[in-house]
């Protein structure tokens, strides 16, 4: 019981820890985070159209796919990009804290964020229609796949990044192009043959499918949802270890 | 009861990014400014504390005087457990805070009040169970200005609001880095008096600092830091005699 206790207490610290970092990052714009909403929505309108000039596919199937794949993408984007620099930070010199405390304060201001960006699927179950149904119900697991990666890179690449600071550009870089890679403002079905492969490997589309297909009432993958597991599986132990190895040291590395 | 107990700590802390060959050769300045320099294939590191052996307990109010980068702060951060030992072991009982550099712990764009929660939650506290707010408000004497972001404050309101804080906080062992106080006149009589009440409230102190009236006045145990080794006195007065003679420059 009392383990269960400091577990709750710990979580909502950092739960509200992150809630005053949004509120500090937002504090005098008129929107506030809703701020996010509305970027998300005139991305997701922009490139809507941009897809439909260059596939021809119909708006009605376009629309749901590109919007619910970018306001995924959105949240591992900003988990990765704030864990190049999270580390750095000048309070880890001076308050005992863990990587682990200190990531979840940054998680969890990114599933804020995430949720003001659920908010554009709304309309877009409204608008095309989308049926709810026992498929919907595996967003949980995309969910919770999802948060225990978002700890994983956060732990990993915040180590590499602070250790070897080239990494800090060279994964903004990566992340560029793993976007115009990653099927989320194409089909893919566009693909043939051996092409396929570029998606099948491609660890980010799976975990953007286990959220999307069930947004969109579709059933998950059988390939999503074991690369899904495997690959959780296997961050969440690499990440066990790095952080057991180093996490006395990493402190020296600022 | 809460006892601090070092045997043979070593602390060194990686220099990255500067391994030429010239770094190798070239000595860190003879005057007394930071530690040793220590290289170990091809790593640079800086040598910043070596074989500290001491032992506190209950009712211990330790000064640490040093010259500048002589270890004060990293023997700080060592018994904060923010800093492990590279060698040697530190034993600790009893629950530690740290009121180092608080200030650059405020967040600009939150209010008072919301900074106050903030800090809390950084040290661990739970503020729906204690009054810390209101006490705070009552202490720092900034009113409505709570209200307003810590960025429009003046330094000086900042630190009472810093001060506030961090004398709110009621630990076992109290690491404090000089600097604590600053403000007005009226502010310092009252930051005085609350002062002496933490002091005595913990059972463990450890305060750097240049101050060393205040070491004379408060402190029963001194520690004299010079390039990362350690001189231990149990009588103040000798070991800040000792600390101002030319013979701290030569000895340790």
């Amino acid at each position: 019981m009392s383990n269960f206790k400091k577990i709750s207490g710990f979580l909502h610290d950092t739960w509200l820890l992150g809630w005053y970092e949004i509120k500090s990052k937002y504090s005098r714009s008129t929107l506030g985070p809703f701020w996010i909403t509305l970027n998300t929505l005139i991305l997701i309108s922009g490139l809507s159209i941009v897809s439909y000039s260059l596939f021809g596919m119909p708006m009605g199937k376009m629309v749901p796919w590109i919007g619910f794949g970018i306001i995924t993408w959105n949240y591992i984007l900003t988990t990765v990009d704030e864990a190049t620099t999270i580390f750095l930070s000048p309070i880890l010199l001076n308050i005992r804290t863990t990587p682990l405390k200190y990531s979840l304060i940054h998680i969890f201001k990114n599933v804020i964020i995430f949720a003001h960006n659920l908010l554009v699927a709304i309309p877009i179950l409204i608008i095309f229609k989308i049926e709810i149904n026992f498929n919907t119900l595996f967003i949980f697991y995309g969910f919770f796949i999802l948060f225990v990666n978002s700890i994983n890179f956060n732990i990993l690449v915040g180590f590499l990044c602070l250790r070897y600071r080239d990494f800090i550009l060279v994964i903004k870089n990566i992340f560029y192009l793993l976007f115009l890679m990653t099927p989320i403002f194409w089909m893919p079905d566009v693909l043939t043959g051996l092409r396929v492969l570029l998606i099948d490997v491609n660890i980010l589309f799976h975990l953007i499918q286990t959220v999307r297909q069930p947004l969109l009432g579709l059933p998950i993958e059988k390939l999503t949802f074991l690369v899904s597991i495997g690959f959780t599986l296997f961050s969440s132990f690499l990440c066990f270890l790095i952080n057991k190895k180093y996490m006395r040291s990493y402190i020296f590395w600022q | 009861m809460a006892f601090i107990k070092a045997k043979n700590l070593d602390l060194s802390i990686p220099i990255l990014g500067k391994t030429d060959r010239l770094f190798h050769t070239a000595n860190y300045s003879d005057s007394l400014v930071g530690s040793e320099k220590k290289v170990e294939k091809n790593k640079v590191s800086s040598y910043i504390l070596s074989d500290l052996n001491f032992e506190f307990s209950d009712g211990d109010k330790v000064g640490l005087i040093g010259h500048n980068g002589s270890g004060k702060t990293s023997l700080l951060r060592l018994i904060n457990q923010i800093y492990h030992p590279t060698q040697g072991e530190l034993l600790l009982d009893g629950t530690i805070a740290s009121l180092m550099d608080i200030g650059i712990m405020l967040s600009p764009e939150c209010s008072g009040y919301e900074n106050i929660k903030i800090l809390c939650l950084h040290f661990g506290f739970k503020v729906k169970e204690s009054n810390i707010v209101d006490q705070v408000k009552d202490f720092s004497g900034l009113g409505e200005f709570l209200n307003l972001p810590v960025k429009n404050y003046s330094s000086g309101m900042q630190a009472r609001l810093v001060f506030g804080i961090s004398s709110m906080i009621r630990k076992d062992i109290l690491l404090m880095d000089e600097g604590i106080y600053t403000g007005d006149y009226n502010f310092k009589s009252k930051a005085s008096e609350i002062l002496k009440g933490l002091l005595n409230s913990a059972k463990i102190i450890v305060f750097a600092s240049h101050d060393l009236e205040f070491i004379r006045h408060q402190c029963n145990k001194l520690i004299i830091l010079k390039k990362g080794k350690m001189n231990f006195y149990e009588d103040v007065d000798k070991g800040i005699e000792f600390y101002q003679s030319p013979e701290y420059l030569n000895k340790i």
